[in-house]
């Protein structure tokens, strides 16, 4: 599916007459501020990075430095509109603004149609819901952390344009949600390819399709994902063309909640494989999260322990591999805000020169409204 | 003046608290009504009870009852309903219950629509609706 076609869909909408348009706002809050506490050994440049370092945000290269406190990474505001046009047919746009970069960014503007009550078309501008935090990981209040793990959370693609079919009913105590999403994504200046390669490139998700299931049973959710897309990468400043042929990517993911309304535990395993159609070079990447908390009142205490291992048989590639265990006191000042606390201790078991180990203690406050 | 006006509110407020909350419909609905079910239509996983429409009516953040609704009824913090909306509001899954800000509102509501269902402090309750469950 082209931009231009997924995009023309909202343009016919806002051309329709606007009196019986029902607009709904909101929008939500994260200020954030971190600083490295510990590392290990002495400082060196890492791709222009001083380390040892912590990356905060694979997606957009959000790092802590060395010897700063920093409040750029972790800090965003977000503010969505939606245009109810009749029941079940509405447009929504949500725009991100970043302390990691200075633009707005239109993270979602999709039209949903609800075919039937069970059934739901949207087309347009979507997060990937690749794991269970990715298409909600910007909203701080909704979760745990003062930040989804980046053993899971960190890939070059975030958006797709194209179009998702979800359904979801219940049967006895049983809730289900299953969604079908295709479509394409490119990244100009890619933060993700900015970690690993000083020089600014883009990057490319084509031919992105996927599934998932979701059930929920009183205090058990357990979510089940399949993604797969061809991946390919610019080599600027020699060739701005992206290379070809490209990666196949292929992903398969778990996540197990268990919620008992004071203990709970959230847990993920996920494989993220890309090979080379070039030669043939296959990169296996499993990761895993696994949390456990206990809710007193307004407070949370909680401690995950997650991994990035990449397993590629391949002499010639340096397999990435790190560990990042987090405690989090979170504090639920109202019902819509919330602050947190968080340190994570990372230890970098790469095959190359990468990040380093460094302990981070980080801070945030969340609200929505 | 305004003094006691905000004392009497609070007096109000106070007591209300700990009044049981009613989940109220209109006086014509006959059919039963489980927790399981408003638990359902509050939360946005289903629009209908037993093949009816409902359409919930929420009262906001602020108001007492509304915490102890979240509490006996949904069987979570307030704080934990937010986040639960948060996560569908911001990825486009549904849409929370509207929102009113006061009992007598939600009472007006459900007196004239046979399809709203609500919930208030149960010594408000007159005539003008009828209650499902106690909390």
């Amino acid at each position: 599916m082209s931009h231009r076609k997924c995009f023309l869909f909202p343009a016919l909408i806002l051309a329709m007459p606007v009196a019986a348009v029902d607009m709904q706002y909101s929008g939500f809050l994260t200020i954030g501020a971190g600083t490295i506490i510990d590392s290990k050994g002495p400082g060196y440049d890492y791709e222009g990075f001083d380390c040892p370092c912590f990356v905060s945000d694979f997606n957009t290269a959000g790092f802590y430095e060395r010897g700063e406190i920093g409040w750029k990474q972790d800090s965003r505001l977000g503010l969505q509109a939606t245009a109810r046009f009749r029941p079940g047919l509405s447009l929504t746009a949500q725009g991100v603004a970043r302390g990691v970069d200075s633009s707005l960014n239109l993270e979602w503007l999709y039209l949903s149609y609800d075919l039937t009550d069970e059934l739901t078309l949207q087309v347009g501008r979507k997060r990937i819901p690749l794991y269970y935090y990715s298409d909600f990981q910007d909203v701080g209040l909704a979760y745990i952390w003062a930040r989804p793990t980046q053993a899971l959370y960190g890939w070059e693609a975030s958006n797709y344009n194209g179009a998702s079919v979800r359904y979801a009913t219940y049967s006895g105590r049983w809730e289900i949600q299953s969604s079908l999403f295709a479509g394409r994504e490119t990244v100009k200046k890619s933060g993700f390819a900015r970690i690993y390669d000083e020089v600014a490139q883009d990057i490319r998700w084509k031919n992105i399709i996927g599934a998932d299931l979701e059930v929920t049973r009183d205090w058990f959710t357990a979510r089940v994902v399949y993604l797969q897309s061809d991946n390919s990468i610019t080599d600027k400043p020699d060739d701005t063309e992206f290379l070809s042929p490209s990666d196949k990517q292929q992903v398969f993911g778990l996540a197990l909640n268990a919620d008992f309304g004071d203990w709970l535990i959230l847990s993920e395993f996920n494989t993220n494989t890309r090979e080379s159609r070039e030669d043939g070079l296959k990169v296996p990447a499993p990761a895993m999260s696994v949390g456990v908390g206990r809710r007193i009142g307004a407070w949370t205490p909680f401690i995950n322990y997650a991994r990035f291992w990449e397993k590629a048989k391949d002499d010639e590639y340096e397999n990435e591999r790190f560990i990042d265990v987090s405690a989090t006191l979170r504090y639920d000042l109202t019902s819509s805000s919330a602050f947190k606390v968080q340190i994570n201790r990372f230890s970098d078991r790469s095959q190359f020169e990468f990040v380093g180990y460094t302990t981070l203690l980080s801070a945030n406050y969340n609200l929505v409204f | 003046m305004m003094k006691a006006l905000c004392l009497v509110l609070f007096v109000v407020l106070q007591a209300a608290a700990y009044a049981d909350i009613a989940v109220i419909v209109h006086p014509s609905q006959g059919i039963t009504i489980s927790q399981d079910d408003i638990n359902r239509v509050f939360m946005g996983r289903a629009g209908d009870i037993a093949g009816e429409t409902f359409i919930p009516i929420n009262l906001v953040d602020s108001h007492p009852a509304k915490a102890q609704f979240d509490q006996n009824v949904l069987g979570r913090s307030s704080s934990q309903v937010k986040a639960y909306w948060s996560r569908l509001v911001f990825t486009g899954k549904g849409s929370p219950p509207k929102e009113v800000s006061s009992e007598t509102e939600v009472m007006a509501l459900v007196a004239k629509n046979p399809n709203i269902i609500g919930y208030v402090p149960l010594d408000l309750v007159d005539d003008s609706v009828r209650v499902v469950a106690t909390f």
